[in-house]
């Protein structure tokens, strides 16, 4: 489909794990708290809320949750963009919504196995995988993957496979993944590492 | 050189081919969008910016997919690729777009006023493209929308494709000199245009406030047309590639409301064409006004109502004064339960038509309209 290629304005990267394609699927998560099942993460809440101001652009006014109460939360809207199998451009609305008690510090995207494109999951044997939310000229967003060996390949556009192969080199604890932005309007790069 | 849509490779090459490409089309089809695409892409070389191609097995490659298109570029060689943009409108002036003089009050002995020779954009492009590494992209805006051929003068024979310089330019047993006030000293002096010189106009034919063209400007562009695409509109909205069954009586989802903006909007404009001509026509643009596509119902209808507006008022220019036209343009009177109707009425003695419930519709009424309008 070489007529919906576009330019790009910013690029939202997590590294994908075991308990993440689960959610995926709709298998619930690995945590025992039972919250967060289903919910795409994103730490620290307040690196990340900037940057999905400019991809989910809209408010909204949600009831959750807080401290036992119902509380009033603010999450941010957008949508997810994706081509169906006929190459026809679908799209479904997505939030991003603040921390959760159990999960202080912790953005998230919920329900991610309502959209498609999260289902296309690349070859599980090159390497660590990467969901990449890619917003592009227009505005939209769009899920893709890209897998640790592909990105090492060279066939990736190089402003993109450098920062996210960083990413994936630095130390960190076992219980972290490589996670940041690369935001291509301002310059401005973040990695958690 | 990113990958672009087919139309921009058209474009790039009958530039490459023929120097000038009139662009035309009626309101929203894509006009400004395509000038943009062709400028990025007639810049290729300088850009660095990353290019998503949904659904590839890369999707941000390295490498442009389409390494074809690099044969479109014109002047693919040059490296110091420049574009250059200006919009006519009525006083748009020769010394603006060549060369002229321009009072300068104050500046001469003594305070008295006196004058200096400006230089316009073409004469500023075509300067860049004699460069050793020069290539100019000039694009003129709202071509007819100002005295274009006065604007022109003498340069109009010159722009002719094999009129100009040849590439390493030396001028050519065809090459075409007109004459220009020289911005070193004002003198007359002799010019031709480069041949990395490129001029892409755009114009829509159905405004009312534009200047007629005439043949002999005309057939010096190759012209490119773009008309009112519905399967953009489809593939925008995530709706099946044609319309299939009726419309249901009420909307329950966003696609329905917007399946019957895009029927209504494709039945306004059959009956454009029937009642006043194809070239007065309203795009595809006109329902694709949100950065991002309404996921829900309620959304969906603001967004059309907000669309309504536009067409209602692309319509009731285009029928101006013509009441029974833009009633039948908006099917009224043709099936039963339509939300407006056509009435006989008196202003003093003499009989007139109104069309009664024109208001706005609201997101309460909107898909009524639509779905009476599409039939």
């Amino acid at each position: 489909m070489p007529d919906m290629a576009a330019g790009i304005k910013r690029i939202v990267f997590k590294e994908i794990v075991e308990g993440d394609l689960r959610k995926f699927e709709a298998q619930s998560n690995d945590a025992d708290t039972g919250g967060g099942a289903r919910d795409l993460r994103f730490r620290p809440f307040e690196e990340f809320q900037t940057i999905f101001s400019a991809l989910f652009p809209n408010t909204r006014i949600e009831t959750r949750r807080r401290g036992g109460a119902a509380a009033n939360v603010e999450v941010l809207v957008g949508a997810f963009h994706w081509l169906d199998e006929a190459q026809l451009r679908q799209s479904r609305e997505a939030i991003f919504e603040p921390p959760t008690d159990p999960r202080p510090g912790e953005g998230r995207i919920p329900m991610v196995h309502k959209y498609p494109p999260f289902n296309r999951l690349p070859p599980t044997n090159e390497g660590r995988m990467v969901l990449l939310l890619i917003q592009r000229d227009d505005d939209t967003v769009w899920p893709e993957f890209a897998t640790e060996n592909s990105l090492r390949s060279g066939d990736w556009a190089v402003s993109v496979s450098e920062p996210i192969l960083r990413s994936l080199e630095a130390q960190r604890n076992t219980h972290s993944v490589a996670r940041g932005y690369i935001d291509y309007v301002t310059g401005r790069e973040y990695s958690d590492a | 050189m990113p990958d672009i849509s087919s139309e921009a490779r058209e474009i790039l090459a009958m530039l490459k081919e023929r120097h000038n490409v009139l662009l035309s089309g009626p309101p929203g089809t894509g006009k400004s969008r395509l000038l943009g695409e062709v400028a990025r892409a007639f810049l290729a070389s300088q850009q660095a910016g990353p290019i998503h191609v949904p659904g590839a097995p890369v999707a941000i490659p390295k490498a442009p997919p389409v390494v074809a298109t690099q044969v479109m570029l014109p002047s693919a060689e040059r490296t110091d690729r420049k574009i250059f943009r200006t919009v006519f409108h009525q006083n748009s002036k020769h010394r603006e777009f060549i060369t002229g003089l321009v009072p300068v009050v104050g500046a001469g002995a003594q305070g008295a006023p006196t004058f200096r020779v400006v230089t316009g954009t073409l004469y500023t492009a075509s300067e860049h493209a004699k460069t050793s590494q020069g290539a100019s992209l000039l694009i003129i805006d709202e071509i007819n929308r100002g005295p274009a051929v006065q604007v022109f003068g003498g340069s109009i024979v010159a722009i002719e494709s094999d009129k100009r310089l040849a590439p390493n330019g030396q001028p050519t047993t065809n090459t075409q000199v007109f004459e220009l006030m020289s911005p070193a000293n004002g003198d007359l002096v002799e010019y031709s245009l480069p041949h990395h010189l490129y001029i892409l106009a755009a114009m829509n034919q159905a405004d009312t406030s534009v200047e007629p063209l005439d043949v002999a400007f005309l057939r010096r562009w190759m012209p490119y047309h773009l008309e009112p695409n519905e399967s953009v509109l489809r593939n925008y909205f995530g709706l099946p590639a044609t319309a299939k069954g009726v419309l249901p009586a009420a909307p329950a989802s966003a696609q329905d409301v917007f399946e019957a903006a895009t029927r209504a909007w494709v039945a306004i404009n059959e009956r454009i064409r029937i009642g006043r001509g194809a070239e007065m026509q309203i795009g595809h643009g006109v329902l694709m006004g949100g950065a991002q596509v309404a996921q829900d119902l309620p959304g969906a209808l603001r967004d059309v109502v907000d669309s309504w507006k536009m067409l209602k008022a692309h319509v009731d220019e285009v029928f101006f004064g013509d009441t029974r036209s833009t009633a039948a343009t908006l099917n009224i009177g043709i099936i039963e339960g339509h939300p407006l109707t056509l009435v006989d009425t008196t202003f003093g003695d003499e009989a007139r038509l109104e069309l009664v419930g024109s208001g706005l519709p609201g997101v309460d009424s909107i898909y009524a309209l639509l779905r009476a309008i599409a039939g």
